[in-house]
């Protein structure tokens, strides 16, 4: 499944078709400990539902953090900065590292494999100021649009919380930017940032990747091996309902069968929900 | 054990997520009504009342979403009050604090709503305002000299 499939598209009644069918994906997942910590608050996740998508979401997040550094970091050493805005590109490049390690010991809570840092990326030529400027606000406003939309695409809530707790942080850098580049910082009440396929444009453009719908290169392109690595013998830990689950894989979470199955096993699930049901 | 997902499917609104939204709608009405007080004031320049009043028609479209969401789930939203109890304002850094605080508290309202909402479908609309009264809060703290970006992850502290 391609993150440009999983790209939010709006929440409309057919939305819930691709609910089930990334719900489906799910079934692969297994029980894994995932969480994400950062400033000594940890989004533990308990009994979290890992899905394979979740684990490429991550390693999608982390790349976008660890490019949000570097252009940071070029920036500031160009030369063409006053030294104000070489203290707050400074500043936000420290929040964003914050963020890439919260996410890769995330990732490696769940044994997914860590993406490179990006070494080689193809940032524009700056001549000015401004123009770092408004490539860093261009690159705030794809880490908003893609955090918000891995907010609706997270299996699991306590990463779309993870992810909002981010997202926020990084809506202030928008503002701020956009202040600083004399435009409206607050244009609208409901911040989505940059859609999702401009998003994945923009990493495609700046890593130098990668065929269409695969955004990011190697770090968002499904690897063979992605779906057995989540399903391992963990699904095995959880009880007779999931039994068979996986061997499913993400394979089938695409092939309509996934959608009886993820029913099921939703129903399961639910019934087993006692909190949610008070 | 919980497994909450976004994706669980709820198939009638809950008393709890009504809640959340009528705190959530009367502390939006709680900032109109800050900020209209401020602006009120004669503390403000121009300037500033004119971001004041701006932030403010920005809670008045949450308010809006919220209420016809409130509704549509079968509840009512409640009455905007008659009179707030804000603190006596003698300076324009008063009123600005006092609006960091207001926004302070609704953005980590909001971020934690996130994980308590039941209903998947109210998740993003929730951190898109989150997002928005973050802005609030990076431009309130820009305003009053404060470093605007103090967490590098919600909630602000």
């Amino acid at each position: 499944m391609s993150l440009d499939e999983l790209a939010y598209k709006g929440l409309t009644n057919t939305h819930s078709r691709r609910k089930f069918l990334k719900r489906a994906g799910m079934v692969g997942g297994g029980i894994m400990a995932l969480g994400i910590v950062g400033e000594g608050l940890s989004f533990g996740v308990a009994a979290a539902q890992t899905a394979s998508s979740d684990l490429q979401t991550l390693q999608f997040a982390y790349t976008l953090e660890n490019v949000a550094v570097a252009a940071y970091k070029l920036g500031a050493g160009s030369g063409l900065l006053t030294p104000d805005v070489v203290a707050v590109g400074t500043k936000f490049a420290g929040q964003h590292q914050d963020h890439a390690n919260a996410l890769k010991a995330a990732i490696e809570s769940v044994k997914g494999s860590v993406p490179a840092v990006p070494t080689r990326i193809n940032f524009p030529a700056f001549k000015t100021q401004e123009d770092i400027l408004k490539f860093a606000l261009a690159l705030e406003s794809a880490a908003v649009g893609a955090y918000y939309t891995s907010s609706g695409k997270f299996m699991n809530r306590d990463l779309a919380s993870a992810a909002a707790s981010i997202v926020g942080v990084e809506a202030t850098h928008v503002a701020i930017l956009s202040s600083a580049l004399k435009m409206d910082p607050i244009p609208t009440a409901f911040v989505v940032g940059t859609p999702f396929d401009e998003v994945q444009a923009t990493a495609n453009s700046l890593l130098g990747a990668a065929p269409a719908g695969q955004g990011g290169g190697t770090t968002t392109t499904t690897p063979a091996g992605a779906p057995a690595t989540g399903v391992g013998g963990s699904a095995s830990n959880q009880g007779p309902d999931l039994t068979g689950a996986g061997i499913l894989g993400l394979a089938a979470a695409v092939a309509g069968t996934a959608f009886a199955v993820s029913r099921r096993r939703l129903a399961a699930l639910t019934s087993q929900d006692s909190t949610r049901e008070e | 054990m919980a497994t909450s997902s976004i994706y669980d499917i709820v198939a009638a609104p809950t008393q709890a997520d009504m809640d959340i939204l009528m705190a959530a709608i009367a502390l939006e009405q709680k900032a109109q009504a800050a900020y209209a007080a401020g602006a009120a004031s004669g503390l403000l320049d121009a300037a500033t009342v004119a971001v004041a009043t701006k932030i403010a028609g920005q809670h008045a479209e949450h308010e809006k979403a919220e209420v016809a969401v409130l509704t549509k789930m079968g509840g009512t939203a409640p009455k905007k009050l008659d009179k707030y109890d804000f603190p006596a304002f003698k300076t324009a850094e008063d009123i600005l604090k006092y609006a960091l605080e207001l926004e302070q508290l609704a953005t980590n309202t909001y971020f934690g709503a996130v994980k308590q909402l039941a209903d998947n479908s109210l998740v993003l609309a929730v951190i898109s305002i989150q997002n928005d009264e973050a802005q609030h809060v990076a431009i309130l703290r820009s305003a009053l000299k404060m470093d605007p970006s103090p967490v590098s992850f919600l909630p602000f502290k």
